[in-house]
C-alpha cells in the first residue's frame, strides 16, 4: 500500500529540490512581515511626539506583496518539480522505481503543497505576533483576516493544480507554461467576454446577475487579477467576501488536480522533451492559445464597427501566435505549412462563438412577461455600476440593500415594471434609444425562474412607482430604518477628499439614532429620491452589514444638509474634535496667530472653498497658504471666515448652506525620512448661506483660478 | 524469470519493437546485441517498467511489471543516458538511493567505491564519461536487484574497470542468483560474459541462442582470391 500512494523518499526529494527557493520566498516574506510594522512604529512615535494623529497599517492593506505567494511562488514551484519530468532521462529514472505513477505524483505534490502552506501558516503567525507586539500600529480585523488567509490558500491550490495540469500532458517547459495558464485563465476569459458582449448589447440584461455561476467573483483567482488590473493595490475587497466563492473555487482546485493526477498516471514517459505528446493535443494547445486574441477581436466587431481596425489588429496578432507557437513549440519550419489548415479550426469557434451571442440575445430579448405572468420582482441594487466605478469604497446604499430581498407581488407594481419593460423591448427592437434618467435593476420571477433585468423609467414612471412602494408597509419601514452600529461602521467621506477611517472613538450610536430621527422626518418619498439621486453628497457613511455567508459588507448612507443637518453636524463635530492637535495648529494658522514654519511640520495647508455662483454654477477655488506672495488683507478675511465659522460650530446653531462649504486639507513633510505624506481632511466646514455674498465673491475672484 | 510475449512498441507510426518473444531465466547473464536503432533501449525500458508496450506481454515470475511495484522493487536499470542531480556528489546520490530502494546496502557501495578509487565527496559534473558510467553502476548494484538491466554501460569505460564489473556481475549471479541483461554494440564486449544472447536488428529478434552453441554452431569462412572473380 505504502509503495501505492505515497513515498517518503520522493517527499523527501521533492522538498530537497524545492529547498533554495522555499527559502527565498520564506525569508522575502519574513523580512517583509516584521519589516513594515517595526518601520511604521517608528513613524508612529514621530507622529505622537509631534500631536498628530497617526495611521494603523492593516493586514489587508499588506496583501500585495503577500499575493506573490499564490500567484507566483506556487506555480513556481510547481513548475521546478514536475518540469524535471520534460527530461527523457529524469522521467526514465522515476518511471523506472519501484512505485507506482500516482505515489509518484502525489509524494512529489505533497512536497510542493508543505513548502508553500508553511509559508503561509509562518505568515499568518508572524502577522499575529507583530499585531500582538505593536497593536497601535498593525491592525488585524481577525474576521478578515482569517477570510484572507483561506482566500490565499485556496488561490495557491487553484495555480499549482493548473500547473500539475498543465505538466501533465506537455513535455517543455514552454508547453507546460502555455497549458498552464489556458487552463487558469482561458474559459474566464471566453465567459467574460461573452458575457461583456452580450450585456453590451444588451443594456436591459444585468451582468452582475447574467448567468449568475458563471459570475467572475467565483473564481476568485481571476477575479483578484481583475481587480488589481482596474484598482491596483486595493484590491483586496474581493479576498474578504464570500464563503461560497471559496469553496467553488477549491471545488474547481480539486477537480484539476484530480484530473492533472489520471493524465500522469497515463503520460508516457517517452512524452518528455516533446510539447505535445499527440499532435491532436499540439494542435489544441495552440488553437487554445490562438483564441485569446481571435475572440477579443470578434467582441469588438459584434459591439461596433467603429472598431473594426483594432478588431483586424487583433486578429492578425491572433494569426501570429498561432504560427510563432507552432515555430517555438516544435522547431520545424516545415509545420508551419501543416498547420494552415487547422486555422479552419479557429475560424469555425469565432463563428460558434457569434452564433452563441446571437442566440443568446434573441434567447434574452424574448423575455417580456405581461403582469400577469409575473409572480413577484425585487428590486436589487445595481452592484455593478457601484463596484466598477474608480474606488472600491463604492459599494452602494444601505437602504437599497436592505430592501432587495423583499418580493413584492403588488398587482400595481407588477403592471408598471411588466409596462416598462415592455416599452423598452419594444424600442429595443425599433432600434430607438430606449435610456432614461432613471434605471432600477429588477428581478423578475415567472414560473420557477428569476430573470433579471434593468428598467428604464422616465421621472414620473418613477414617481408613481414610488408611490406604489410608500404603501407597502414592509417595504417603506425597511428602507426607512438604519440598525445599530455595527464594528467595522467607521468610515466617513467628507466633501470630495475621500475616505477617513479613523473614527471607532466617535459617539455612533448618537449620530445613527440622530440619522434615523431625521430620515423618519424626511419620509419616504424624499429619502427614497435623495439616496437614489445621481447627485455627489456632502457626506456618506460606510455602514457595515453582517450576513453569514458574505461576512462583513459594507453600505453607503449619504447626509446632506437639508435633509439630514442635525446629523451632518454632529459628524462635523466629531470630526473636528478628533483631529488632535494637528486641526488647531492649522487653524492657528489661518488666523494669522501661528507661522508656518512654528507648526510641527506643514509644509502646505490649503484651504478650499466652494459656492454657487448667481447663475447657479458650483465653483470651487483654492487658497494656498504657503504662498506668502498673497495680500494680507485676503488672509485676514479667511481667518475671519475661520474664526466666524469655528464659533458657529461650538454653538451648533442654524442651518449651512448645502451647497457651500470650505474645507482645509495639508500636505505634511514628515522631518525623520523627508518624504513626503498627504494628509488627510483636516476639518470641513459648511458656510452659513449669508456667505453667499459678495464678500465671498471677491475673495473668490481676487483668486481667479 | 522474465517472459516476454509478442511485445511490440510504437512511437508514433515508427515501430519499435515488432513481436518480439524470448525468456530470460533467473541467473543469467543475458546479452543483446544489435546496430543503433534495433530496439535494444526500448526493450531494456520496456522490461524496467519505463515504457509500456503496445501489444504482448511482459511478466516477471507471471506478474506484469508495468505500474507493479512489486515486481519494479526487483529491478535496477542503467541507462544509457544516465539522470543524477546536478551539482550532486556520489554520497547525495546514495542518499537518494536508499530512500527509494529499501534493499540499498550503504557498506557495499563505500566498497564498491573505494575500489574504483572514485571520491564520494566530489561533484559528480565533475566526473569524466567513464567516471560517471561507474558511480552510477555502483549505485545500482549496491541496490542489490533479482534483475540488473545495463543499457551499453561499458561504453566509455576503460577495459580493467570494464573487466571488474564484469566480475561484479558474475558474482552477483553467482551469489544471489540474480540475473543481468546486457546491451551493446559489439559482440566481442559480451561474449565472454553472457551465457545467453539475442540479435536485433530493426524492432525484430533476429537471433538467440546459447552462446556456446552460437560459437559452436555457426563459423565465418573467409576465402582469399589469387586473381579476381569473374562470375
Amino acid at each position: 500500500m505504502k509503495k501505492k500512494w505515497f513515498c517518503g523518499g520522493i517527499y523527501s526529494e521533492g522538498m530537497r529540490q524545492l529547498r533554495m527557493f522555499g527559502f527565498i520566498v520564506s525569508s522575502l516574506y519574513l523580512v517583509f512581515l516584521i519589516a513594515v510594522p517595526i518601520l511604521e512604529y517608528i513613524d508612529y512615535l514621530h507622529y505622537v511626539e509631534n500631536g498628530q494623529y497617526p495611521l494603523a497599517v492593516s493586514f489587508s492593506s499588506l496583501m500585495e506583496p503577500l499575493m506573490a505567494l499564490p500567484i507566483f511562488a506556487a506555480p513556481i514551484m510547481a513548475l521546478i518539480v514536475f518540469s524535471g519530468f520534460n527530461k527523457r532521462k529524469y522521467a526514465d529514472f522515476y518511471h523506472a522505481l519501484p512505485y507506482t505513477r500516482i505515489c509518484i505524483f502525489l509524494s512529489y505534490t505533497a512536497s510542493i503543497l508543505t513548502w508553500i502552506f508553511s509559508v503561509l501558516i509562518l505568515s499568518g503567525v508572524v502577522n499575529l505576533l507583530m499585531h500582538f507586539i505593536f497593536p497601535a500600529v498593525y491592525v488585524i480585523s481577525f474576521a478578515g483576516f482569517a477570510d484572507i488567509l483561506l482566500s490565499m490558500a485556496v488561490m495557491t491550490l487553484m495555480t499549482i493544480s493548473a500547473v500539475l495540469l498543465g505538466c501533465s500532458f506537455t513535455g517543455t517547459l514552454l508547453a507546460n507554461i502555455t497549458a498552464s495558464g489556458l487552463i487558469l485563465f482561458l474559459p474566464r476569459f471566453v465567459i467574460i467576454l461573452l458575457v461583456n458582449t452580450i450585456t453590451a448589447k444588451l443594456s436591459f440584461v444585468v451582468e452582475e446577475y447574467f448567468m449568475a455561476i458563471l459570475s467572475t467573483k467565483y473564481n476568485i483567482l481571476v477575479d483578484y487579477l481583475a481587480a488589481i488590473a482596474r484598482f491596483g493595490s486595493e484590491a483586496v475587497y474581493p479576498l474578504q467576501n464570500n464563503l461560497a466563492c471559496d469553496l467553488y473555487s477549491l471545488m474547481l482546485a480539486l477537480a484539476m488536480g484530480t484530473l492533472a493526477a489520471i493524465l500522469f498516471v497515463r503520460r508516457k514517459s517517452e512524452s518528455a522533451a516533446k510539447s505535445a505528446p499527440r499532435r491532436s493535443i499540439q494542435a489544441g494547445i495552440r488553437i487554445a492559445l490562438t483564441l485569446t486574441f481571435s475572440f477579443i477581436a470578434t467582441c469588438m466587431l459584434l459591439t461596433g464597427r467603429e472598431n473594426l481596425s483594432l478588431a483586424v489588429f487583433f486578429y492578425i496578432i491572433a494569426v501570429l501566435i498561432y504560427f510563432i507557437y507552432e515555430l517555438l513549440s516544435t522547431r520545424n519550419w516545415k509545420n508551419l505549412l501543416k498547420v494552415v489548415p487547422s486555422l479552419g479550426i479557429v475560424v469555425l469557434l469565432n463563428l460558434a462563438f457569434v452564433g452563441t451571442v446571437s442566440t443568446v440575445t434573441s434567447f434574452s430579448a424574448a423575455f417580456r412577461p405581461q403582469a400577469d405572468e409575473i409572480i413577484s420582482v425585487r428590486f436589487m441594487i445595481d452592484d455593478y455600476v457601484i463596484q466598477y466605478e474608480d474606488s472600491w469604497n463604492a459599494v452602494g446604499n444601505y437602504c437599497d440593500r436592505q430592501v432587495q430581498n423583499i418580493s413584492i407581488d403588488d398587482p400595481e407594481i407588477l403592471s408598471i415594471v411588466a409596462n416598462v419593460l415592455n416599452e423598452n423591448m419594444e424600442k429595443f427592437d425599433r432600434g430607438a434609444p430606449y435610456y432614461e434618467s432613471t434605471s432600477r435593476i429588477v428581478a423578475i420571477k415567472t414560473g420557477a425562474i428569476t430573470r433579471y433585468r434593468r428598467i428604464f423609467l422616465s421621472r414620473k414612471t418613477m414617481n408613481t412607482l414610488l408611490e406604489q412602494l410608500s404603501q407597502l408597509p414592509e417595504y417603506r419601514e425597511k428602507y426607512l430604518s438604519i440598525p445599530p452600529a455595527l464594528s467595522g461602521t467607521e468610515n466617513v467621506q467628507l466633501g470630495s477628499h475621500g475616505f477617513i477611517t479613523d473614527q471607532k472613538e466617535w459617539n455612533w450610536n448618537a449620530i445613527l439614532d440622530c440619522l434615523q430621527e431625521e430620515i423618519h422626518t424626511a419620509g419616504f418619498e424624499t429619502w427614497y429620491q435623495f439616496v437614489n439621486a445621481d447627485l455627489s453628497h456632502e457626506a456618506l457613511i460606510s455602514y457595515a452589514t453582517e450576513s453569514s455567508v458574505q461576512g462583513l459588507t459594507k453600505a453607503m448612507i449619504p447626509l446632506s444638509y437639508d435633509l439630514t443637518p442635525k446629523t451632518l453636524s454632529l459628524v462635523i463635530k466629531e470630526n473636528y474634535n478628533s483631529s488632535g492637535t494637528a486641526a488647531k495648529e492649522a487653524i492657528q494658522v489661518l488666523k494669522g496667530e501661528l507661522k508656518l514654519d512654528d507648526t510641527a511640520g506643514y509644509s502646505t495647508i490649503i484651504a478650499e472653498y466652494s459656492y454657487v455662483t448667481e447663475s447657479g454654477q458650483r465653483e470651487t477655488r483654492y487658497i494656498d497658504f504657503t504662498d506668502w506672495q498673497n495680500p494680507q488683507i485676503s488672509q485676514q478675511q479667511v481667518a475671519q471666515m475661520m474664526y466666524q465659522l469655528g464659533t458657529q460650530l461650538e454653538s451648533a446653531e442654524g442651518i449651512p448652506c448645502a451647497e457651500t462649504y470650505i474645507s482645509i486639507y495639508y500636505d505634511y513633510n514628515a522631518p525623520i525620512n523627508g518624504t513626503w505624506e498627504t494628509g488627510r481632511n483636516l476639518v470641513y466646514f459648511p458656510l452659513p448661506r449669508q456667505f453667499e455674498t459678495e464678500q465671498l465673491a471677491a475673495i473668490a475672484y481676487a483668486y481667479g483660478s | 524469470m522474465i517472459q516476454v510475449e509478442n511485445l511490440t512498441k510504437k512511437f508514433d507510426t515508427y515501430t519499435a519493437l515488432k513481436n518480439i518473444s524470448c525468456t530470460i531465466e533467473d541467473g543469467c547473464i543475458y546479452g543483446m546485441v544489435g546496430s543503433n536503432g534495433a530496439g535494444k533501449s526500448t526493450f531494456l525500458r520496456i522490461l524496467s517498467g519505463v515504457y509500456k508496450a503496445d501489444s504482448g506481454t511482459v511478466t516477471m515470475d507471471g506478474k506484469p511489471i508495468y505500474e507493479n511495484p512489486a515486481s519494479k522493487g526487483q529491478i535496477a536499470f542503467i541507462p544509457d543516458d544516465l539522470y543524477y542531480i546536478n551539482g550532486a556528489n556520489m554520497d547525495r546520490m546514495a542518499a537518494l538511493y536508499q530512500s527509494l530502494y529499501p534493499c540499498f546496502n550503504r557498506e557495499k557501495y563505500e566498497g564498491l567505491a573505494k575500489e574504483l578509487g572514485l571520491d564520494r565527496k566530489k561533484s559528480i559534473n565533475t566526473f569524466s564519461k567513464g567516471m560517471r558510467r561507474q558511480a552510477i553502476t555502483i549505485l545500482t548494484l549496491a541496490v542489490c536487484p533479482k534483475y540488473i538491466f545495463f543499457d551499453e554501460t561499458f561504453d566509455g569505460m576503460d577495459p580493467v574497470v570494464r573487466s571488474y564489473i564484469k566480475g561484479l556481475i558474475c558474482q552477483d549471479v553467482l551469489d544471489r542468483g540474480a540475473a543481468a541483461i546486457i546491451t551493446s554494440h559489439s559482440l566481442r564486449e559480451l561474449e565472454d560474459t553472457c551465457d545467453q544472447l539475442a540479435l536485433l536488428h530493426r524492432g525484430g529478434l533476429v537471433l538467440e541462442s546459447d552462446i556456446q552453441h552460437l560459437k559452436t554452431s555457426q563459423f565465418k569462412i573467409q576465402i582469399a582470391f589469387h586473381e579476381a572473380y569473374d562470375q
